[in-house]
């Protein structure tokens, strides 16, 4: 009773220290926590939060970094050297948590947890109801601990008062005749029976006049007839006002000298307190028992063996067992596997010391296997005689316990979707943003399995455009799924809305047969498939897929749904941006057009400038021209006429390459046959110069249309020639260089400097216009040599020192054994 | 009339050679540059009565030699350019210019051009 009272006390509301020096963080604490029952002590100092701490109790302190003078973490240190608040939970609440240096020292300083500005009042409030739990189970058992101490001692304090009864009052002696009329009592029998003297007791009928119950004494004589005399015999007998008196006898008859039995004598003590101290007892202990089995708290008793000796009804509500189902039972088959490893440890060390105490979290198995938390107080009372077995008390802490894992889950996902979020805005390729979002999805959910396609409405298809995992080939090859026909439209209909696969290979059916085999040796288990939404608009698929028989939970689904989300974004954000750069590119394109257009105009017009001038000098009719100027001006209209011949079969080549229509009639040769045919013309070009060959014979074949290749050396040679003085060296060698063929001519000329030097290859690019073209350029040679060894495989480069010479080469990879010449071939 | 001093701008062989041969023939001194830089310095040196300008040349081009002869000479000038848009002729002539011809141009429409120009 006592006990009870003590239980069910008006519980303290739990206090929390908030320590920030400015009130409005203080206040702005309090609302965000307002919903709690806790009552807020604030210090706006760390000496005032110091102060507090030795005035109260805490469940629980938030504590601001940041505070003039003395700061959040000298406080907290100050604050431990009080062994009340050794493990006083702290949170500290700062706006520079991302320093690595803070949070390390917070830990240091026995942090429990950082919460950073700006505060997200859902994980605080999440954060400090998981410590107000602790605290309320913390308190909850030392309040029960309390009161079983003070029960205890209520029970002592009665069994004394008992004894001290026993001891004071005289046992009370009496004599009866042999017709049942009391004859003879002591002086302590009419204090007891309430009578004013025992003469006022002599006559009376025993029976009637004592016996609370009359068929009592007919008992008692049976008894003493068959012994003689009784000992220590319990009747029970009434006051004169009729209330009960309980009393122990030890009385025998009693006989004259001749041997006459003449009635019963005795002596008998009261124990009518004691009785009802007994009776108090059994009481309280039924209520203890009610308690204990009808209450929340589980406990269970273990034989040294960690053997099952007693469970109480209350575990049948956690646990859905009922006692007798658990009797026998070896506790550590309903622990979690995972937490077996400790529960094993605890009892093989710290369990096996007589009057150990310990307490931890659990798992325990429900008889529906569904695992539930507990706290766990385990106290080894093997020792004690009345009990002899390891106690283990359970506290169900399931719905505070899932309610931390939710506020840790949804940490979680707070991070994986900053992690994607991250990850996609470190980019604007599409390629990047999809292949980065998909690991780090596969990455959060520890899977392997995943695809991303793109959708093209128009034509009804998804491009699979990035895949993982397993069928990785096989989905390459299949590249694009047709909307109309497969399985993907058929679980997602129209609606285009997140689709949850509970068994997978059902749907193999319909995928082609080399990737389902490939799939279903993968042991797939769940899938599930997500649009990627922008703006309303379903953009693409993504899907992913768990092995072995782990199915996604619904928080993973509703993680999946919002990445499904981001990404979409990010794809659209992506193709505004891939539209707007083509739409600059076009714009670039234009422009570049609109120039070429200008230096083909001006080349076609100068060689044409110079034929009209000519031509209309030579019909001058006020000019009578000599025979040498006529000459010169046929000749000069001749040569020009071959340069315009000379530009426009260029530019016809160009654009051809350009269209990708070059008609290459490729054929296996060597640079020396090459170099053998031109050598004529070669030599014709440079015939004032040192002109010098280096191609050793045994360099690998090349596949290539030799007369294209030709081509590019004639230009090469050709203009160093036009670059450089008379009489100067000019080399053309070839050699390998790693698995390349590399055709190089060197001159002495005048070299390119580094400003002009990246344009060489640009068309009608030309160092010096009017002495190059007198040369026969057209401004278009060099980028037409670029534009046939790209086409081969190749490069082309040049190296150059402006005043000393250049050196042009080009590289031909080395086909070793062509297949067919089509491969190589242009439309 | 004649006696006249021109000075002949062009970075193409041919046309230099076409053009100075034509005016010859027409009792004109003629002087003769293939890039801007000489085409500036004959320009001081010789002080001619007419400039035939080509625009199309590495620079400076004859954009800026016509501004750079502004800058100190009245001396007329006939671009020669390959363009032959409108706004490039009046951006030629607000520059100073006198006269504009587009190539190709048949060469007694030069010589008509070089006359009107000196007559003023």
């Amino acid at each position: 009773m006592e006990y009870e009272k003590i239980l069910n006390g008006v519980k303290p509301k739990p206090k929390i220290l908030i320590v920030d020096d400015k009130v409005g963080n203080l206040i702005a604490l309090e609302k965000i926590l307002a919903d709690l029952t806790v009552e807020f002590v604030r210090a706006t100092s760390g000496n005032e939060a110091l102060a507090q701490t030795l005035e109260h109790d805490y469940a629980l302190a938030l504590v601001d970094v940041q505070m003039p003078q003395m700061d959040g973490f000298e406080t907290v240190e100050l604050m431990r050297q009080d062994k009340k608040n050794k493990n006083l939970p702290v949170i500290f609440v700062s706006a520079i948590y991302k320093e690595e240096y803070y949070l390390i020292k917070g830990i240091e300083k026995g942090a429990v947890d950082f919460v950073t500005k700006p505060i997200v009042p859902e994980i605080l409030r999440g954060k400090v109801r998981i410590f107000l739990d602790l605290y309320e189970n913390r308190t909850s058992l030392e309040r029960e601990i309390a009161a079983r101490i003070k029960y205890e001692e209520a029970l002592k304090a009665s069994e004394e008062t008992y004894r001290s009864i026993i001891e004071n009052i005289q046992d009370v002696y009496y004599r009866t005749d042999i017709e049942g009329k009391l004859v003879m009592a002591s002086p302590s029998g009419a204090m007891l029976f309430g009578y004013d003297s025992v003469d006022e007791m002599i006559g009376a009928d025993a029976t009637e006049a004592f016996y609370a119950n009359p068929s009592e004494r007919d008992s008692f004589l049976k008894v003493l007839e068959e012994k003689g005399e009784v000992y220590g015999y319990e009747i029970t007998l009434k006051k004169k006002d009729g209330t009960r008196l309980h009393v122990l006898t030890s009385s025998h008859y009693y006989f004259d000298a001749h041997g006459n039995n003449l009635g019963v004598e005795g002596i008998f003590s009261n124990i009518t307190e004691r009785k009802e101290a007994e009776e108090a007892l059994r009481r309280s202990e039924e209520h203890f028992r009610f308690l204990i089995e009808d209450g929340s708290d589980m406990i269970v008793i273990l034989d040294a063996n960690a053997t099952i000796t007693y469970a109480s009804p209350s575990l049948e509500h956690v646990a859905g067992f009922r006692p007798e189902e658990l009797i026998s039972k070896t506790a550590i088959s309903f622990v979690h596997p995972e937490d077996v490893s400790k529960v094993t440890e605890l009892f093989s060390h710290g369990l096996v010391i007589p009057g150990y105490t310990v307490t931890m979290e659990t798992r325990l198995q429900r008889k529906t296997g569904q695992w539930r938390y507990v706290e766990l107080t385990g106290k080894n009372l093997l020792d004690e005689p009345a009990i002899q077995g390891i106690v283990l008390n359970f506290h169900d802490i399931d719905t505070s316990k899932r309610a931390e894992e939710q506020v840790l889950q949804h940490n979680k996902e707070l991070a994986a979707l900053n992690g994607i979020a991250q990850t996609i805005n470190q980019s604007l390729d599409l390629d990047d943003i999809l292949n980065n979002a998909l690991d780090k999805t596969l990455e959060i959910l520890d899977i392997n399995n995943g695809i991303i396609a793109l959708l093209n409405k128009q034509d009804m298809i998804a491009n699979l455009t990035v895949t993982r995992g397993a069928c990785e080939e096989e989905l390459k090859e299949i590249s694009t799924i047709n909307l109309e026909e497969s399985v993907v439209s058929s679980i997602m209909g129209q609606s285009w809305e997140p689709m949850f696969i509970e068994t997978l290979s059902d749907l193999f059916g319909s995928i082609p047969e080399k990737a389902s085999n490939r799939a279903i040796e993968q042991e797939p288990s769940s899938g599930m498939i997500v649009p990627l939404k922008a703006r309303g608009e379903v953009v693409g698929i993504m899907g992913a897929s768990t092995r072995n028989e782990r199915v996604f939970s619904p928080e993973e689904r509703e993680l999946l749904i919002t990445i499904g989300h981001q990404i979409g974004t990010a794809i659209d954000n992506a193709q505004l941006m891939e539209e707007a750069s083509r739409a600059e590119a076009l714009e670039e394109l234009d422009h570049l057009r609109t120039e070429l257009l200008a230096s083909v105009s001006h080349e076609l017009r100068t060689p044409l400038t110079s034929i009209k001038g000519l031509a209309s000098s030579l019909t001058q009719p006020d000019v009578e021209w000599d025979e040498d100027t006529q000459n010169d001006f046929l000749r000069i209209i001749d040569r020009e006429s071959d340069i315009l011949t000379h530009i426009i079969e260029d530019l016809m080549q160009m654009s051809q390459m350009e269209a990708g229509i070059m008609k290459m009639d490729m054929a296996k040769s060597t640079i020396s046959a090459i170099v053998s045919q031109l050598s004529a013309n070669l030599a014709n070009l440079i015939k004032k110069h040192q002109f010098e060959i280096e191609i050793p014979r045994n360099l690998p074949q090349v596949y290539v249309d030799q007369i294209r290749i030709g081509q590019v050396i004639t230009n090469m040679v050709s203009n160093a020639a036009s670059y450089s003085e008379e009489g100067t060296r000019i080399v053309l060698e070839a050699g390998k260089v790693n698995g390349e063929v590399v055709i190089s001519v060197t001159d002495q000329g005048i070299g390119i400097s580094s400003q002009h030097i990246d344009k060489v290859f640009d068309r009608f690019y030309r160092l010096e216009s009017g002495v190059a073209r007198r040369r026969g350029g057209t401004g278009l040679g060099l980028s037409i040599c670029k534009g046939i060894a790209e086409e081969h495989g190749g490069r082309i480069w040049v190296t150059s020192k402006p005043g000393q010479g250049s050196k042009f080469s080009f590289s031909l990879p080395i086909i070793e054994k062509p297949s067919s010449n089509s491969n190589l071939q242009r439309k | 009339m004649s006696s006249s001093t021109v000075l002949i701008v062009d970075d193409d062989p041919p046309i230099l050679k076409f053009v100075s041969a034509n005016l010859k023939a027409r009792d004109y001194n003629v002087l003769t540059a293939s890039d801007g830089m000489s085409a500036l310095r004959v320009m001081e040196e010789e002080n001619p009565d007419l400039v035939i300008l080509d625009i199309m040349m590495p620079e400076p081009d004859g954009v800026e030699v016509c501004r750079r002869i502004r800058e100190w000479s009245q001396a007329p000038i006939i671009m020669l350019s390959a363009k032959n848009d409108l706004k490039d002729r009046v951006e030629l002539l607000n520059l100073g210019a006198d006269d504009y011809i587009t190539k190709p141009f048949a060469i007694d429409e030069l010589l008509a051009r070089v006359r009107a120009v000196l007559r003023t």
